[in-house]
């Protein structure tokens, strides 16, 4: 086993890392941006460097400096996370020649699966069922139109680098495609350092449904079921379950099976996660596979009772799966929500700033995979999420009654989070009878308004506020009193002396 | 002790008398009675004729946050309510108006030139934040008078990134 990894990202995910490397006994390296020099990954890691500018090009994405801090704090290997440099095949393939295990998939596997289009051409040679579209990704306009009337409109515009919904837009017709290519190229630039894009036939409806697989270096490969997404807000996940209620045990099997077959084809070792897109017909297409850790891992944790991150380590370090595909089994429900900053009230916004007070629920089967503490300061460099609520239940309607009380008792003062309109979705009776699609937040919250307050509560939230006025003038009053009594104050310098 | 607070902006007026744990505040012509104890810093335990609440408050100079069942409300002090009247004051003088910045971030591109007519919804600028794109588009017909900002700049919310005249167009039309 390793004795020390670095972790190459930061946020929740970074902080998920380094807990499972503390179980397993493996000291950590984190490394950091100006702004994030006393970020929660920052002050439990075993050893932290500081790579470079905020900006994520000249920090999380400077593969040469993340390379030579490796060697510097002698880390045998590098955890990626999530987004920054986790898909790059550059990076993994670079990690091999200096002779550091990556924790992930291989990257020749990687560069396939990560090149969307040449896994499109790979899966359908394997008759794996894709969906329409195009096999070469462009960077010119014309050809890009020529392509859209070929598919016919509304088409899907995708980064060839991309996940995560950055990049990504949605065409209903002609005369949107400039500008949707223009700003997806440049999202994609920013995200990826890739600014290729490609098309594909819009499918109407459909719901996300990925499964999540994970291979050994031996050639055991085991599907860990499936996760629903169909949550979505500009295609971003935002809530995300386990198990999907729109499969039966058949369908389950047999996507499974196809996710299986997906990883033995691409040579993919390690955690990952093929992607579906099912239809109104219950059909299912080969989206992609995400070569990484993915943000709703722990929904699977829940119902499978296996530590994805801990397995990725030992994977990497060459162990055998110590599970065979009949030994798992998907027991109860588990739903994540994921926590951005983002204000609900104008449009979703980023909302920046500091957290003055925090405060995350606890109880039975309640996780949150978190970086947050109170007075950190939420930075406009990085991506919006903050954390992830996680709960598990015995059935689904047990997961969603959890999930509104955890939700309710998430209480981050200081900036908005869009956790009043999590609530909502999980309160709508759509979503509570399991009719979910990736238009849903479309179609049943168009345009989402905060509840108006009601006199009762402005009348009581103005008594808190002036009781808090009150107290506080008292104690500073109280405070400056003792601190005229307190000898520290008057002993001038002092220090501790060992004895 | 008298307090002025506001919430979403509307204005309220207080004043409050305190005995021991027990609080009795009058909000415009409303009288309520409350006991209230201190547990932390940031939690206290309210009580009422209807039972007891746990609720949790941070606050800054400016503003004090309440979480309370479920929400999180911001409660601004008279000091930056003063501020924000004065500043909107400003923003509504004449018939040029500002476009402002609607989060921090970086100004990515700028789509138009001083003394451009521009269309309502056109698109004027595009601001990154967290790896995400936001346009900003003209509320309506108007001439670009002025730009604070080159592309590449950094922008934090509610900072003017140009002037637009709406008048001009407006009697031409």
């Amino acid at each position: 086993m390793f004795k020390k990894i670095l972790i190459a990202n930061r946020g929740e995910i970074a902080v998920r890392v380094i807990k499972a490397c503390q179980e397993l006994g493996i000291k950590t390296t984190a490394v950091y941006s100006e702004t994030d020099k006393t970020a929660l990954h920052v002050q439990i890691a075993d050893e932290t460097v500081l790579i470079g500018a905020p900006p994520p090009l000249e920090s999380y994405l400077n593969i040469d400096k993340i390379i030579s801090i490796a060697h510097q704090t002698t880390a045998e290997a590098i955890h990626p996370g999530y987004g920054f440099l986790a898909e790059n095949s550059n990076f993994a393939e670079r990690c091999e020649k200096e002779g550091i295990v990556f924790i992930g998939p291989n990257s020749k596997a990687m560069a396939l699966v990560g090149d969307k289009l040449g896994s499109r051409q790979t899966m359908s040679a394997a008759k794996i069922p894709i969906i329409p579209g195009m096999q070469q990704k462009v960077a010119d306009f014309e050809q890009l139109r020529i392509e859209a009337e070929k598919i016919g409109y509304p088409v899907m515009l995708k980064a060839s680098a991309g996940g995560g919904g950055k990049g990504m837009r949605i065409v209903y017709s002609a005369d949107e495609l400039k500008e949707a290519m223009e700003g997806g190229m440049r999202e994609a630039k920013s995200a990826f350092g890739d600014e290729s894009v490609y098309l594909e036939k819009f499918i109407e409806q459909p719901r996300h449904v990925e499964f999540q697989v994970i291979a050994d270096h031996h050639g055991n490969v085991v599907h860990l079921f499936e996760r629903e997404c169909s949550i979505q807000r500009r295609h971003q996940k935002i809530i995300e379950e386990s198990p999907s209620v729109a499969l039966d045990d058949e369908l389950r099997l047999k996507m499974g099976e196809t996710a299986k077959r997906v990883i033995r084809e691409s040579g993919y070792t390690n955690a990952g996660t093929v992607e579906f897109l099912l239809d109104k017909n219950k059909d299912f297409y080969f989206l992609e596979v995400n070569a990484r850790i993915q943000v709703e891992h722990p929904v699977t944790e829940f119902v499978t009772g296996i530590d994805l991150v801990k397995q990725q380590i030992r994977i990497a370090a060459g162990e055998l799966l110590p599970f065979r595909q009949e030994d798992v089994q998907q027991k109860g429900h588990a739903i994540e929500c994921r926590i951005y900053a983002e204000d609900p009230e104008n449009n979703f916004l980023p909302s920046l700033g500091t957290i003055h007070f925090v405060q995350e629920p606890t109880g039975p089967w309640v996780r949150t995979d978190s970086g947050l503490y109170s007075g950190i300061e939420v930075s406009m460099y990085y991506d919006p999420i903050l954390s992830k609520l996680i709960v598990w239940g015995q059935d689904r309607n047990d997961a969603i009654q959890r999930m509104k009380n955890a939700l309710e008792n998430y209480i981050i003062l200081g900036i908005k989070t869009q956790i009043p309109f999590l609530k909502a979705v999980i309160e709508h009776p759509e979503f509570m009878s399991g009719n979910t699609n990736t238009n849903f937040i479309k179609d049943h919250f168009p345009d989402w308004k905060m509840p108006e307050f009601n006199q009762d509560e402005i009348s009581k939230v103005l008594a808190v506020a002036a009781i808090h006025e009150l107290a506080n003038s008292k104690n500073e009053l109280r405070i400056a009193k003792q601190s005229h009594l307190t000898p520290w104050n008057t002993i001038g310098q002092w220090e501790i002396l060992s004895v | 002790m008298e307090l002025e607070f506001s919430i979403a902006q509307k204005n309220y007026s207080l004043s409050v008398q305190k005995k021991n744990e027990h609080y009795q505040l009058k909000i415009g012509d409303r009288t309520i009675e409350l006991q209230a104890i201190k547990v932390t810093p940031h939690w206290m335990m309210l009580s009422d004729q209807n039972g007891t609440q746990r609720i949790c408050v941070a606050s800054t100079t400016d503003k004090i946050f309440i979480h309370f069942n479920g929400h999180q409300y911001v409660v601004d002090h008279p000091e930056q309510k003063e501020k924000a009247a004065y500043q909107s004051d400003e923003h509504l003088s004449g018939a040029d108006a500002g476009i402002y910045a609607p989060m921090p971030g970086k100004i990515l591109k700028i789509m138009v030139q001083e003394n451009q007519p521009v269309e309502a919804k056109q698109n004027l600028i595009i601001v990154e934040a967290m790896k995400m794109e936001h346009s900003v588009r003209a509320p309506k017909k108007g001439i670009v008078k002025k730009i604070n900002f080159k592309e590449g700049d950094l922008v934090d919310t509610g900072q003017e990134i140009m002037e637009i005249d709406f008048q001009v167009e407006n009697e031409k039309t």
